[in-house]
Formats: C-alpha cells, sequence, structure tokens
C-alpha cells in the first residue's frame, strides 16, 4: 500500500477499496444533517479543525465505506472501509453523565412534559440545551474531555477521515433517533421516561429513589442478550467479547463464543414477543371430556362468528411504521417507507378478500 | 384424543356412536393420517370453507375448522388494517424474512378471545410420529398456536399479494445483494423469505428491525387507547344534546361561557354561538371502551380511580409517548404540552371545524381514538347543504299509462338540514365564513365551497329533469355527488308525493279484489301482497316477495298474473315466464290448475320441447310458460325472442351469484315486470341482494364495483350501521317479507295448514316406473283371485318405491343424491326450514326410506338427523324425543316411520310435517301430523304431503279425495280397495303420464 507525507498529515491514496451494501448517507451534497440537534453534533466536529479530512469523510459517509455502526452506552463503534483491505476500526467514546448530574436534569425535564413526549415520538425538544445549561452541563459533547475517539488507521491526525466519516453518519441517525445521543450519554430511554413521566406532582420532589436507576448497572448493557449478541458481528464481537470480558468466555474462545451468543441472542430476540409471554402463560393441558375437546358445535352459524370482528382499508397507507420512522442505518437501493407504501396498499385489497372470503 | 375402552371417543355423532363402554375415559395419542397443505393452500381452503355448514355432500366442517375460518379471517382484518410490520425470523436455522402482525389495542383483545374459543382439538395434533405411549399430550397454550397460525398466514396473504422482486444479480446461484437491506427486501416480496447474506449482517439487520420496532412496544402493551373528544361550547340553556361539560376543568383551559352573539340577518334559524370549544384528552381501555378516563387521573391519580389497577408509570409512559406522537400531528397539542398535567386545549370555531375535517381524520389514521359530537359523524342523516327536486304534480292518475320513463320536470331547491335557503339566505351565509353554525338548535357544516357552488348552481338550472325512474332514486335516497355538493332527496307535493309515499310505506294503496276469474280464497294478507304486486307492476317497478314458506307466494303470483290477464284485452295479452326448479314445475303447474283454471299454462320442459322458431309460436298462445332455470340459460336465445308480459323467478335465489349464467339470462329478458320470489331472509344477506335486485330493479344500487364499496364492504367488513340503513331504505320499497309469527298474519292463519306437494320424477324413476309396469301388464290380465290381489298390491308397494327413490326400489345401496324428484324437493323444502330456524318431522312408511333419508339429509345439512323406527329400543326413542324437544342442541329434522312414530308421541318441538310417502289413510296421517299439531304447539303447523304428479300417486289422491268429500274416512282402509277395481281402471291409475318427467 502506498502512502505519503504531504506535509500536513498521512495521506493514503486516494481511492479507498469499493464497498458493496455499506451505509450510505442520505445527504447527497452539501451539509449533513436536517435538524438542529444533528446539525449541533456535526458542528462539534467541524469545529476541530481537520481541513480536508472533513470533505474526504463526507465522501467516505457517502459512498458507503462505512460497513457498521454500533452504539452503545458512552461508545459508537464502526467499521470503515479504507484503502487497506482490511477495515479500520474507529471508536467514539462519549463521557456519560454522573447519577446525580441526571438527577439535576430530570427534575427541570420533569418540569415540562412535552420534553418526554417530544423524545418519545422521535424529536428533540428545541428549548432542551437551555435546561442542561441551568445544570452546567451540556446535551452535546463539545470539550476534548467529554469527547474520546480513535481509528486504527495510519493517520496520525485524531479525528482522521474514517472517524470523521461516521461522525457524519451518527449525524444522519440523530435525525431519525434523537435520544441516541441521551443513550451516548449514558441515559437508557426507559429508565430517563420513567423518571419524566413522574411529572410536576409535588410527592416527587427531592430525592427520588428511581432516579438511581438512571444511571446504567453495568450488565443492563446486555439488554435482552439477544440485542447485543445480534449486534456483535463476529469480528469485532470478538473484540468487544474480549474487552467487556462478557460472560465466562475466554478471551481464545471469544470468537466463536460472540458468534454463538449471536445467533441464539437472534434466536430468542426473534420471538421475544412470544417468549415475553411464554413467561406469564402455562402449558394448557388437553381436557379430556370429548365434548370440551372437540369443541362444542355451535347451535347457530352466529354463535362461532364474533361479531365484533371487523376489516377496514385504511385511508392513508403504512401508518404503522409512518409512525416508527426511518429504519435505522438503512443502506438498502429503494427507500424504505416507499417500499412499504406499496406493499401495505397492495396487501390491503388482499386482506379484505381473505376476510370476506372470496375466492381467488 | 379421548379414548375410551380402546377407541377414540369420536367428535361427532356423525362419524360413529361414542363407544359402549364402561372403561374410563383417557387421553391417548392416536395416529391419524394428514395431508400437508402449504401455507398458500391454507389461506385458500379456510376461506373457501367460510360461513359453510356443508362443504360438499357429506363432507361436514368440524368445529375445530370453523375456528379455524375464524383465526384466518382475522389474519385477513389485520392484514386489510395493515396492522403488521416487516422483521427477521430464525426458522430451522434458515434467517427468513417475514411480516409480523402487531396486535394493538383491539386486536389483543381479538387475539385473546379468539384463543379461548380455540377448540381444544385444534392444537391436539403433534408431528411427532409414531406416537409413543409415553409422550406426553400436547400442551401448547392456545394463544401460541393461533398466534403462530395468524403470523404464518399474514405473511402468506401479503406476500401472495405482492410481485416477486427480481434479485439484483443471479450469477451464481443464490441471489446477491449489495446491501443486506436489499437481501431483505427482496426475502420479504420472494415466496420462501429466504435472506441471502452474511450471517452476522443477518444478525445485526434482525435486531436493528426490533430497535426501529421498539416504540411499538409501548402502544401494543398499553391496557389504553388515547382518545380525543371534541367538546361543544356550552350553550346557555344546555341545549347542545351532548353530555355536559365535566367539571373538574382548570379555569385557564376551560372554555368560555357559550353565548349568542349576531344572527344571520333575515334568518332567526341561524345562529353561531360563540364559545370556546374544547378537545379533550381521555384514556380508553381497551376492555371497557365506554369508559372515558380523564388524563388528570394518570397525572395526579386519585384513591378511587380504575387506574389503580394498572401501572401507573406504564401510563404516563404510553400517554406521553402518545402525546408526544400527537404532537407532531397539531401544534395546538404541542403547545398543551407546555404546561405540566395537561388536559386538553380549547379552540375557536374555525379551529374546531379543522379539527373536525382534518386533524381528527389524522390523529384517528395514527391510531387515536376519535370521539366527535353527533350531528357530525351521522353520515347519512347528517345535516348538510344539498340540492334537492321539489316536484309538483296533480291528482295520482292511475292507469293512465304512466310509466317510470316519464320525464319529470322540477325545480331545484337548496336545503340546509330541513330548512330551505333562498339565495339571499345564501349568500348571507357565505359572508358569514363560519364553518360551522347552528340551524334550529343544531350544529351544521357549511362549508363555503359548497356554499359557492350551491348559489352557482341555482342561478345556471333552476329547473331540472329527469326520468320518473331517477326521481324515485333520488326520492329512496340513492344519492349523487356533483358539482361540488349532494344532490339528495326530493319534496314532492301532489301524485308524485303520494306515489313515493306509498312506494316506502309499502301501504296506502288501493286494496285489490280478488280477480274475477280466480278460483279460492285470498287470505287478507295475501290480498296486500297481491296489491302490492299489482302496484309495483303498474309503475314497471320489479318487486320481490319474500314471505316465510307457507304463506302462499305461489296464490299471490297467480292471482296478479290473473289479474293483468282479465285487464288486458285479448288481442294484446302476452304471457308470462316463470322459472323454478325442476323440482316445482309440476307444483306450479297443479296449482295454476287449481286457482286460475282459466289460464293456458305451457311447460316447456323435457326433451319434446318446442323449440327455436316453433317456441315463440306457442308461448304466445299461452297465459303461463313454466321453466326451470336450466332452461332459461340453456334456451335463452329464443327465449329472448318472446314478447313477455312478465317474468316470474321462484326460488330466487337461485340468480343470487350475478355472474352465473342463469342471472345473465333472467337480466336479459325484456318484459314489462319483474318479480322474485323466496323463502329465504334475502334482505339479509347483503352480498346476494345485489344480484335478485339488478334483476328486479337494474341501477337502483348502481354496478356491482360501486355496490361492493358503498354498501358490502361497508356493511360485511365494517359493520356500518349507516350504509345498512341506507341499503334498506333504497331496497325496503321493493322487498316484501312476512312472517308467520307476525302478528298480523297470524291471525289470518289457520293453525293447521295442509298442502300438497307435486314433485317430478327423474329421468332413471321414469324408466323404472315404466319397466315395472311393463313387468306386471301380462301378469295382472292372467292372474286371478288371490294371487292377483296379490299381485297389485306388491306392484303398488313397487311403483311407490319407484316414486320415493330408485335405490329403494333396487335396495342395491346404490347412491342417493340427485336421483329422486321427491327428495330433491324435500331437500330444497328443508333448507328454508333451517334458515328459518324451525323444525321439521318427516315421515315415511319404509324404514329403509328412512335410513336414506337420514343419511342424505345429515350429508347435505351437516347435522345430526335423528331417526325413529321399529328397531329403536325404548330408552333410546325416550331420549331422542328429549333431545328433539328441548332444544338444546339444534336438531332441526326427525325422521320417523310412520308405524314406529305415527302415535303417542309428543313432538311439538317441530312446526313442519312433510308425509314423504302416502299411507292413503288420512286417519293414521292425520294422526302421523298430530304429533307436532297437539297441546302444547305454539306455532301454526305446516302439512306437506309428497306427491309424484303423473303417476299413481295423483290418481290415487285425486280418488281420495273425492270419496272424502262424499264421506269423510271411508275409504280410509288403505290399499286393499285398489284390488276390488278393473284391470282397466288399474291401467289408468298405475299409467305413467307425460308430465310426471322432471327432466
Amino acid at each position: 500500500m502506498a502512502a505519503y507525507w504531504d506535509g500536513y498529515g498521512y495521506y493514503e491514496p486516494s481511492k479507498p477499496i469499493e464497498v458493496k451494501g455499506g451505509i450510505k448517507a442520505k445527504s447527497k451534497r452539501g451539509g449533513f444533517g436536517q435538524s438542529w440537534w444533528a446539525k449541533r453534533w456535526i458542528q462539534t466536529l467541524e469545529s476541530f479543525n481537520i481541513g480536508a479530512r472533513l470533505t474526504r469523510g463526507k465522501s467516505y459517509a457517502r459512498k458507503g465505506q462505512v460497513t457498521s455502526v454500533k452504539i452503545e452506552t458512552g461508545l459508537v463503534r464502526a467499521k470503515v472501509q479504507g484503502s487497506s483491505p482490511k477495515p479500520y476500526s474507529v471508536t467514539i467514546k462519549v463521557r456519560t453523565l454522573t447519577g446525580s448530574e441526571w438527577d439535576l436534569l430530570a427534575e427541570k425535564l420533569s418540569q415540562k412534559p412535552i420534553f418526554a413526549a417530544k423524545l418519545l415520538a422521535g424529536e428533540m425538544p428545541e428549548d432542551i440545551e437551555p435546561i442542561f445549561e441551568d445544570a452546567g452541563l451540556s446535551l452535546f459533547p463539545e470539550k476534548l474531555d467529554d469527547l474520546d475517539t480513535d481509528c486504527s488507521c495510519p493517520d496520525w491526525s485524531n479525528p482522521c477521515k474514517h472517524i470523521a466519516a461516521v461522525y457524519y453518519l451518527l449525524g444522519e441517525e440523530f435525525d431519525r433517533d434523537p435520544f441516541l445521543i441521551f443513550k451516548l450519554r449514558g441515559v437508557d430511554m426507559d429508565d430517563f421516561m420513567s423518571s419524566l413521566g413522574k411529572g410536576p406532582a409535588p410527592e416527587n420532589a427531592g430525592m427520588q429513589p428511581e432516579a438511581g436507576i438512571l444511571i446504567k448497572a453495568p450488565e443492563a448493557e446486555y439488554e435482552t442478550g439477544a440485542e447485543i449478541g445480534a449486534e456483535i458481528g463476529a469480528e469485532i464481537g470478538a473484540e468487544i467479547g474480549a474487552e467487556t470480558g462478557a460472560g465466562s468466555r475466554a478471551k481464545a474462545r471469544a470468537k466463536t463464543g460472540a458468534k454463538t451468543g449471536a445467533k441464539t441472542g437472534a434466536k430468542t430476540g426473534a420471538k421475544t414477543e412470544a417468549g415475553v409471554e411464554a413467561a406469564h402463560v402455562s402449558p394448557e393441558s388437553l381436557p379430556l371430556e370429548p365434548e370440551a375437546f372437540w369443541g362444542r358445535p355451535a347451535e347457530s352459524p352466529e354463535g362461532v362468528k364474533g361479531p365484533t370482528l371487523e376489516a377496514h382499508i385504511p385511508q392513508v397507507p403504512a401508518a404503522l411504521p409512518k409512525r416508527l420512522g426511518k429504519f435505522p442505518f438503512w443502506s438498502g437501493e429503494e427507500d424504505f417507507l416507499e417500499m412499504l407504501e406499496k406493499v401495505y396498499s397492495k396487501a390491503s385489497p388482499a386482506g379484505m378478500r381473505v376476510f370476506l372470503g372470496e375466492q381467488k | 384424543m379421548p379414548a375410551r375402552g380402546g377407541s377414540p371417543v369420536p367428535s361427532s355423532p356423525l362419524i360413529a356412536d361414542t363407544p359402549d363402554s364402561k372403561a374410563n375415559l383417557t387421553l391417548a395419542p392416536w395416529t391419524v393420517s394428514t395431508y400437508l397443505l402449504e401455507a398458500e393452500e391454507v389461506v385458500d381452503f379456510l376461506c373457501a370453507c367460510m360461513g359453510k355448514k356443508v362443504l360438499a355432500p357429506g363432507i361436514i366442517p368440524g368445529s375445530d375448522l370453523v375456528w379455524w375460518t375464524e383465526a384466518l379471517k382475522f389474519a385477513g382484518s389485520l392484514a386489510a388494517g395493515q396492522k403488521y410490520l416487516p422483521g427477521v425470523r430464525v426458522e430451522e436455522g434458515k434467517y427468513v424474512a417475514i411480516w409480523e402482525p402487531v396486535f394493538a389495542g383491539e386486536d389483543a383483545g381479538e387475539l385473546a378471545k379468539l384463543a379461548k374459543q380455540m377448540p381444544p382439538a385444534a392444537r391436539a395434533l403433534s408431528r411427532a410420529l409414531p406416537p409413543e405411549p409415553s409422550d406426553r399430550p400436547p400442551e401448547k397454550p392456545a394463544v401460541f398456536v393461533l398466534r403462530e397460525f395468524i403470523a404464518d398466514s399474514l405473511d402468506r396473504i401479503v406476500r401472495t399479494s405482492l410481485e416477486k422482486k427480481e434479485p439484483a444479480r443471479t450469477k451464481r446461484k443464490t441471489p446477491s445483494f449489495d446491501s443486506i437491506h436489499d437481501a431483505w427486501v427482496f426475502a420479504l416480496h420472494s415466496q420462501d423469505g429466504l435472506i441471502y447474506g452474511d450471517e452476522n449482517e443477518i444478525l445485526q439487520l434482525a435486531a436493528r428491525a426490533r430497535e426501529w420496532q421498539r416504540p411499538l412496544t409501548i402502544l401494543t402493551t398499553s391496557p389504553f387507547r388515547l382518545s380525543f373528544r371534541l367538546e361543544e361550547p356550552e350553550s346557555e340553556e344546555g341545549i347542545s344534546g351532548e353530555p355536559e361539560r365535566p367539571e373538574e376543568i382548570e379555569e385557564v383551559e376551560g372554555p368560555g361561557e357559550g353565548k349568542y352573539i349576531g344572527e344571520v340577518k333575515e334568518s332567526g334559524d341561524i345562529e353561531i354561538p360563540e364559545g370556546m370549544w374544547y378537545v379533550r384528552y381521555l384514556l380508553q381501555p381497551y376492555e371497557d371502551p365506554s369508559l372515558l378516563v380523564q388524563v388528570k387521573d394518570a397525572w395526579k391519580p386519585k384513591k378511587d380511580s380504575v387506574l389503580k389497577k394498572y401501572d401507573v408509570k406504564n401510563i404516563r409512559q404510553f400517554l406521553l409517548s402518545s402525546l408526544g406522537q400527537a404532537a407532531s400531528l397539531s401544534p395546538e397539542i404541542a403547545s398543551s404540552l407546555e404546561k405540566p398535567a395537561p388536559s386538553g386545549y380549547a379552540l375557536d370555531i374555525r379551529e374546531a371545524y379543522g379539527f373536525l375535517t382534518e386533524k381528527a381524520v389524522s390523529l384517528n389514521q395514527a391510531g387515536f381514538g376519535i370521539l366527535l359530537p353527533g350531528w357530525w359523524t351521522r353520515k347519512g342523516t347528517k345535516t348538510h347543504l344539498r340540492a334537492q327536486a321539489k316536484v309538483k304534480g296533480k291528482q295520482l292518475q292511475i292507469g293512465s299509462g304512466l310509466t317510470l320513463d316519464k320525464i319529470i320536470s322540477f325545480d331545484w331547491e337548496i336545503a340546509l338540514g330541513d330548512k330551505l335557503l333562498t339565495v339571499e339566505e345564501l349568500q348571507a351565509l357565505a359572508e358569514l365564513k363560519a364553518p360551522l353554525v347552528k340551524v334550529r338548535g343544531q350544529w351544521v357544516e357549511v362549508n363555503d365551497e359548497e356554499i359557492r357552488a350551491a348559489i352557482d348552481f341555482w342561478k345556471k338550472n333552476p329547473h331540472g329533469e329527469a326520468s320518473l325512474r331517477d326521481v324515485v332514486k333520488m326520492a329512496l335516497g340513492a344519492s349523487e355527488k356533483a358539482e361540488g355538493f349532494d344532490f339528495e332527496g326530493l319534496s314532492a307535493t301532489g301524485w308524485i308525493e303520494e306515489f313515493i309515499s306509498r312506494l316506502k310505506g309499502r301501504e296506502g294503496f288501493e286494496e285489490l279484489k280478488a280477480p274475477e276469474a280466480f278460483s279460492g280464497e285470498l287470505r287478507p294478507y295475501q290480498v296486500r301482497g297481491y296489491s302490492w304486486f299489482a302496484f309495483l307492476r303498474q309503475w314497471g317497478l320489479g318487486a320481490c316477495l319474500a314471505d316465510d314458506m307457507g304463506l302462499g307466494k305461489t296464490v299471490q303470483t297467480l292471482a296478479l298474473i290473473q289479474r293483468d290477464w282479465e285487464q288486458t284485452e285479448a288481442r294484446n295479452r302476452k304471457p308470462v315466464l316463470l322459472v323454478c326448479p325442476t323440482s316445482v314445475i309440476n307444483n306450479w303447474r297443479k296449482e295454476a290448475a287449481r286457482f286460475t283454471p282459466g289460464l293456458p299454462v305451457m311447460v316447456h320442459h323435457g326433451i319434446s320441447r318446442k323449440k327455436e322458431k316453433e317456441f315463440p309460436e306457442e308461448a304466445k298462445k299461452h297465459a303461463i310458460v313454466v321453466s326451470s332455470y336450466g332452461l332459461l340459460q340453456r334456451d335463452i336465445e329464443f327465449l329472448k325472442e318472446v314478447p313477455w308480459a312478465g317474468v316470474v323467478l321462484d326460488e330466487a335465489q337461485n340468480i343470487k351469484n350475478p355472474e352465473t349464467k342463469q342471472a345473465r339470462a333472467a337480466r336479459a329478458l325484456e318484459v314489462d315486470y319483474r318479480i322474485a320470489l323466496t323463502g329465504t331472509p334475502v334482505e339479509n344477506n347483503v352480498g346476494d341482494l345485489w344480484s335478485i335486485m339488478e334483476f328486479l330493479n337494474p341501477g337502483f344500487l348502481g354496478n356491482r364495483a360501486s355496490f361492493k364499496r358503498n354498501f358490502f364492504i361497508p356493511i360485511q367488513a365494517e359493520h356500518d350501521q349507516e350504509a345498512a340503513r341506507r341499503l334498506k331504505e333504497i331496497t325496503g320499497p321493493f322487498i316484501l317479507r312476512r312472517l308467520k309469527t307476525d302478528q298480523s298474519i297470524i291471525s289470518d292463519l289457520p293453525d293447521k295448514m295442509e298442502m300438497k306437494t307435486y314433485c317430478t320424477l327423474t329421468k332413471e324413476q321414469a324408466s323404472l316406473y315404466a319397466a315395472v309396469l311393463e313387468d306386471v301388464e301380462e301378469a295382472i290380465d292372467e292372474a286371478e283371485g288371490i294371487q292377483r290381489r296379490g299381485i297389485i298390491l306388491s306392484t303398488l308397494m313397487r311403483l311407490k318405491q319407484v316414486c320415493n327413490h330408485p335405490a329403494q326400489f333396487l335396495k342395491d345401496n346404490s347412491s342417493i343424491p340427485d336421483r329422486s324428484g321427491k327428495l330433491a324437493r324435500l331437500s330444497e323444502m328443508l333448507e328454508t326450514v333451517l334458515e328459518n330456524g324451525e323444525k321439521a318431522l318427516v315421515f315415511t312408511q319404509f324404514a329403509e326410506m328412512g335410513r336414506m333419508l337420514k343419511e342424505h339429509l345429515q350429508e347435505r345439512f351437516g347435522c345430526e338427523v335423528l331417526f325413529l323406527y321399529g328397531g329403536v329400543s325404548r330408552k333410546q326413542r325416550d331420549r331422542m324425543i328429549e333431545r328433539f324437544q328441548e332444544g338444546k342442541e339444534y336438531l332441526p329434522i326427525f325422521v320417523l316411520s310412520l308405524k314406529a312414530g305415527g302415535t303417542g308421541l309428543n313432538l311439538t318441538g317441530a312446526n313442519h310435517v312433510f308425509h314423504f310417502d302416502r299411507w292413503w289413510n288420512p286417519a293414521v296421517e292425520n294422526q302421523a301430523t298430530d304429533r307436532a299439531f297437539r297441546i302444547g304447539q305454539t306455532r301454526n303447523v305446516e302439512v306437506h304431503k309428497f306427491i309424484c304428479a303423473g303417476t299413481l300417486e295423483e290418481k290415487i289422491d285425486e280418488i281420495i279425495e273425492r270419496k272424502v268429500q262424499v264421506a269423510e274416512n271411508v275409504v280410509g282402509t288403505g290399499e286393499d280397495w285398489l284390488t276390488e277395481l278393473s284391470n282397466e281402471e288399474l291401467k289408468d291409475i298405475f299409467a305413467l303420464r307425460e308430465e310426471a318427467v322432471g327432466e
């Protein structure tokens, strides 16, 4: 691999290895991120004065050189394909806030339900920053103390263009889910919500026992196991497995371990809903009584029909996915929601035909 | 399966009797042969089974299959309602893209309800083979089994509705993709759903998909729905009709006092109350949607609040996230969240209108509950601006040759609700620029554009013209939207008003006398029905008479035809085409001969029927041409050539499917009037109604597609009461259905109605009949004394058997369906009995015929048929009677052999008695009839005596009738008297006449 020294920094050949199916930024030209909070995030990067690396980072992000991004509490891990055959590993560490810092914030945030409501609805409340400032904090990591970035590439500059590319993509992801910023800063959404949800009721003033759970206990990072298991790719899975010392896996076995973990994780995960229910529903044994076993024949056809069951074709398609918003780190060729809209519009009449028992 | 003494207990007595063993019940594993269906086949199969009690003769869905069809319906409703999301699943080590159902709100309740109803048999099958005795019986909870089924079938429904995506690159055997997301999209569209890609990437995709869906878990796990209620300003008198505003609103946010200000000039009836409207946030528990909980209870729970039984923290989280989602749809909601514990927000009249027209719709689509004032939600009766025709007519001129094609001219008028407006008033309204006003205390929407459109339209077209047919349609509420506002309704005076109100009221028209040459007496309700027929016929409107079986639809129809015949000059007379099932052709012929003996009747049936050009020639010479549905379709080309006076469809449900050839043929005939007769409650079957109405009054319900859109889907799938009401309003004037139990009918009916049902023979029966005759002809001539007697009686017996069923005569256990005219007729009549939820006794003198009846009727109707004959033990007999009488199960048919069941029993549960064959002894028959017609019987009893026309059955019946008239019961000594007859007389009785054959 040819590399040269240009007096400013260490440069790779200008063309990185092409990646198929990488995460491509939605932004095609100009700035990144549409929401004010995404722009605020990117401002931080751009304030570091790293020159041409910003432009290259942007173009990496647009070309899809970033092959994976994982967001954890206080930590982002990404793989970026440069000119070296092996992708570089990028980590961005963000200082998580302490328990008492969050206590303070939570109390202030709870005064206006709009904060919680908007965040839950996928929007960053505009006047949230003053609240942070009131508490002597900032939502976006600004100082160098708040941020610790690293990349396995040979460039001495930090941030390098790989870090910049990841940073830009994160900006776009914050557009979709502003809560990721909170997650990065060490706050679990559910805990945050339950704290905010307390509302202004006076009995909640002062020390709140629940406030403690605002900060995640280390094991909480593993959430359902499925989540983590699946998020860990085989390769980095090994690294993470080793780093976090998850379970009792020995370093040597970490790779395979993570892989299996990932698999089982996905399996349980895929059945999460059913699984949750399984915890509540005990097995039902078959009845012995023949009449009960075979089911009593209905006395009239009306007896069986659930007269309450209705079917409606919505006027506007795909309300459910629209409520959920964009898919995280979408890299498909077709727009996700457009694809779904087509599917829903086609399947509705088919569903109605089945409901009415009409045969093809 | 539950087993006793080594054999499984059957699911239904139709399959086998319960094992007669004293051994204990056990759950034992059994190997069952199964046929595995693909998911798509399952969907098709269950669709085909939906709503059917019998799939094909002898194939009866078990209660588990019936339940599965319900489960599939549920999956269909989820697919129609778009309640599913794309996801990833691991299946037997493979990664599969799936469309996963989302059970939110009511659907979660529906799922639980359906799971509860699941017959355990539906989850008793395990695929493990062979079963080992130690195997534990399956214990998978019903809700799991159901959920899996719904997920699979929903996925299949969605998938098959999509076109397959072309894989990006197919150089290799498996497609490959640039992005795992492309692979996913491809798999979501493909048949097998397999995701092609790197395993780890797929796992990551699965995790992301879950992350993406996570906000929904708040929604799906909440026991509530967030609802928004729009509340009107409070009026001083509180006359708005809405419940009073709950007192607990904070002063700041509550609406101001309602007060009335400037009223519109020239109209004291229109006002705009000035006051604030209010949108209130409410929590609506799914398990009891009538309970509306103020959200303030969630912010600050009170001790006695219903919310106490739920986890308040979760409710708050649900509330916040819901409000957050709603806030993005409505800035007003967003700003209400700036203050602690918001419970709603106030709005002015313009904002209120905006809420009604836009916000409410988008909030509703996003899954929120919306509660709007009743005056807004009542679709059809909602007060709104509309154009109506003002028609003036003079006195009703009966018989003046008016038809529906007459062009009527009228003035347009513009009405707001029931208030007529002048141009000035309209303009004043337009200037007000208020979207909502109160007219006579009722809130009314006045849309600016509509007002302008109305003024424009009116200036251009003060008068209108339309055919009487269109005026009638308008009057019945078949509204049309055009030029920006509704055309609907009619204000008529004079004869048109009279005409319309008669049409709607189905009374008030002249009660006609029975036609002169009509022989027989019409009961009062029959006079009404016949007069109604005549009224509609006069206008060329089609009529459907759907009276209960036994009320005499035939008689009413014949009276109309007779009247028409009498009123028309001889040279102008045209025949009426009467189409009916083959099995009743003879019945019509006989009834016409009895009630309208003066009308020439032609039966267009059989191989020797007139065809092509001969047919019109012949038909023109008759008053009534009777034919069958089969021939209507086959001979339509020359049937069309006759100028018919009218066409009557008996058992009109035969054309319920508008695509069938017979339905098309029926519509293709050119006639002056159309009549449909049916004993089934057509008006309740939305799906079948269109075809019958399209035959009777083409165009009244719109074309088939618009009917489906405007009525079928709203009524059938959305349970839209308003659509059902509109349909009834449009069809009501053309359908007359009276029940035997109606107060006005019951007094006109005798307690016991005896009717003869004339049946036809099938070809097979006819040739067997002829063969028997040929066989004995010589023998009778030659034999004498005791021998002759024997021959005669055995011939009689054999001919009766042939008339009953070929298989009874041949004793060969051959197949039962479609071989006997009597059996076909019995099945048709029992079908009506069952549809009306009534019960019947069927008597036969032959035990073997009884057995065949039981078997056939069970297969045909899918329910157990009781059968009492000499071989039944006393204990069993008592049990049968108990089951039939007590009504715990619906056992609608009881077959009895005359000897075993003709006396002593009390079977008042039945109100129909069928005598399938004849004893020729009225006393014996009456005694059998009296099983149902006796003390304890609360309904009128109908007795149907079956006779094969053109055979010995008809002849003997005639002879007995004649003798009975002389001295009742004199001949009542069975059949012995026949042996005293001469050979010539006998031959005449036995002879097979042409009309006997039905095909």
